[in-house]
């Protein structure tokens, strides 16, 4: 039945609004996005003041730190607490570097990086002030103490049974010496500063080579070739990274995967991927190939650990650790796990940032995350040996080095 | 017969009530119900500012949609209707880095939504029509897969070192699995047979809520903006 048509116009009109009024209501919905913010790079930026400083440093950390899905600290209220800090500074006629060290070090105390160090310009005395979170950790760990790398080196020459010494000049600290071992075998060791090996191979004297050419051969940066680690003489090898503090990842796979009987897996990396703190990558596994010459059968590799063991001398811990003849000796490492790569905060919007010259900033800090096959990070805590052998400073004073002569002890006796 | 004109009663004279905009609940008309299915490809825009990060590279990325779809008719020309969806919401990464240029991340999402939308149609035998509504909808899932920088990669040089291709873990810190919006778009309907309607639908998601928590002072919000084109067929009560 049909209404009559004043009804009917009516209804219409009112359908009408009705359809108007949810047009509206859906267009002011579509306006309701967020809209996005002002960011500014912390990669590059001239500041003049110290809270701009603060600012630009606290926004770098805030958006390529690495460890924002475990790390504890509270980074928002650090902002809260210290922005009032260095607005105060911004205040004052003087600034001394203590100060500013100190307010630096409170806004970093805790953080997981231990590679991180942050190196700002005081604004007041032109000078630079550094700080660290990994130096509120380390030293207050109780088996703590400082490198004796040059000490413990002298010692080498002189220790019982020793042949075929070989050190390098200071431009290249590296040691090379022949124990004796088992059943009139040998073990063959090798110390180095710094894992700078494939980047000075072509650079250095064929003096400061000697040390590397005796544990590798004439290749070096191809594994081992014709040296003595490889020789069927040699029971066993140690790789001393005591005051080892790191370097070319580059290394690890001549200088260590050549020590493995197969390639390492070591579990899995990844990086950022954007500007939020959780925004990662995928995990990508972490294998390191052997290079086509390396150790075969079953000779035992041994490297010796100490809490100055940092970044490429923790992850050839974990390599070692890895190989079913590897065994660690030593100490418990530093906790800087996981590697960077300088200038790549353009590329990976993360890890270093600033520039010390040019900005009066700079943060060092990594771009990698590392874990092991079942997702465990030793950032922070570092590599625990399998045999823990604590440095013994009056042992060392009175000629001997204990934890030479404990790894000594274990290839010779096996335990 | 077409559907839409079986359905009511035409009214005596004066206006077509069952013609839009007639009367939304006219006397005399017989509500109607139809259940139908749909499935279709799908297109999902990921909505980001990079801010500095110029070389990060986000473009939409295709999926599909499907699901089944239930409709209140009060008259010809309007319908209540409520959908449940998989609606897949993906994007892909690149890396405009000569460094970087084979780094790449495909993103795949899947959604289970329910919109809700009113339908208003015109026609007899062949229907246009306008949809307009909101959603609701749940992340259920994902998948990553493509080439990243790793420290192997690093180290070796080989690209064989950098594929993954992996089930998405949800960060419940970072992820917002709840997702609304807006849904509009419109449609075609012709009746085949008595009672069973085929329809081609153009619609769009239009997220309203940041696939993200608000975790950080500074984020950036990330939207989805999902186009999808779908083919179903509805049987009428």
């Amino acid at each position: 039945m049909a209404l009559p048509t004043g009804s009917n116009n009516q209804n219409t009109m009112k359908n009408i609004n009705i359809l108007k009024l949810s047009l509206f209501l859906v267009l002011s919905l579509a306006a309701c996005r967020k809209e996005p913010l002002e960011v500014t790079d912390p990669d590059r930026h001239f500041c003049t003041t110290y809270t701009s400083q603060f600012e630009t440093v606290w926004t770098g950390i805030d958006q390529g730190y690495l460890f924002w899905d475990r790390d504890t600290v509270d980074w928002d209220e650090v902002y809260e607490r210290m922005h009032p800090v260095f607005q105060e500074f911004d205040k004052r006629g003087s600034v001394t570097d203590a100060e500013l060290t100190d307010a630096y070090q409170s806004m970093v105390r805790g953080l997981l990086d231990h590679h991180m160090y942050v190196q700002v310009k005081n604004l007041k005395t032109g000078n630079a002030v550094y700080a660290d979170p990994a130096w509120d950790e380390v030293p207050n760990r109780d088996y703590y103490h400082y490198t004796f790398f040059d000490q413990q080196t002298a010692l080498l020459s002189t220790m019982p049974g020793v042949s075929e010494y070989k050190s390098g000049s200071n431009s290249f600290p590296c040691f090379f010496a022949l124990f004796p071992g088992n059943d009139g075998k040998k073990i063959a060791y090798l110390r180095f500063r710094s894992f700078q090996v494939t980047s000075v191979v072509n650079y250095l004297s064929a003096a400061d080579l000697a040390p590397l050419r005796a544990f590798y051969g004439n290749g070096i940066v191809d594994g081992i070739t014709n040296g003595w680690a490889g020789r069927d003489e040699v029971e066993a090898v140690i790789v001393d990274v005591r005051g080892n503090g790191g370097g070319n990842l580059a290394d690890l796979k001549p200088v260590v995967a050549s020590l493995s009987a197969s390639d390492i897996d070591l579990g899995y990396t990844r990086t950022k991927e954007g500007l939020g703190r959780l925004d990662y990558s995928a995990w990508t596994p972490f294998i390191i190939p052997c290079p086509s010459n390396h150790l075969w059968g079953d000779k035992k590799v041994i490297v010796l650990t100490d809490v100055n063991s940092v970044s490429c001398s923790e992850i050839t811990a974990l390599m070692v650790q890895s190989m079913p003849n590897g065994t660690v000796i030593g100490e418990r490492t530093y906790g800087a796990t996981c590697p960077l790569i300088s200038g790549g905060h353009d590329m990976l919007y993360s890890g270093v940032f600033g520039d010390y010259g040019r900005y009066g900033y700079y943060v060092y800090t990594s771009n990698f995350d590392v874990v092991d096959k079942e997702y465990k990070s030793l950032e922070g805590v570092g590599v625990t040996p399998d045999i823990e052998c604590l440095f013994d400073v009056n042992a060392l004073f009175s000629g001997h080095d204990n934890q030479l002569e404990r790894a000594l002890e274990f290839i010779r006796t096996g335990k | 017969m077409p559907l839409a004109s079986v359905a009511w009663a035409q009214p005596e004279g004066g206006s077509d009530e069952n013609t839009f905009p007639g009367n939304l609940f006219p006397k005399g008309a017989v509500s109607k119900w139809s259940l139908g299915v749909f499935a279709g490809p799908a297109s999902n825009h990921h909505v980001i500012d990079v801010a500095y990060a110029t070389d990060m590279k986000y473009t939409d990325k295709s999926g599909y949609s499907a699901g089944i779809g239930a409709a209140f008719h009060p008259t010809g020309w309007f319908a209540l209707r409520a959908d449940v969806a998989m609606v897949q919401k993906n994007y892909r990464l690149d890396r405009d880095n000569r460094f970087l240029s084979f780094v790449y991340t495909e993103s795949t999402n899947n959604y289970l939504s329910v919109p809700v939308v009113a339908v208003l149609s015109a026609g007899r035998n062949f229907k246009v029509s306008g949809i307009v509504g909101g959603y609701g909808g749940w992340w259920l899932s994902g998948r990553r897969e493509g080439q990243s920088l790793s420290v192997s990669y690093l180290i070796t040089g080989n690209q064989a070192d950098t594929f993954f291709d992996e089930e998405y873990k949800f960060n419940d810190s970072r992820d917002n699995r709840f997702d609304a919006g807006i849904v509009y778009g419109f449609a075609a309907q012709c009746t085949i047979v008595k009672k069973v309607e085929l329809s081609a639908e153009m619609r769009w998601y239009y997220g309203l809520t940041d696939v993200q928590k608000n975790y950080m002072t500074n984020l950036n919000p990330r939207y989805n903006t999902t186009r999808v084109i779908q083919f179903g067929v509805a049987y009428w009560f």
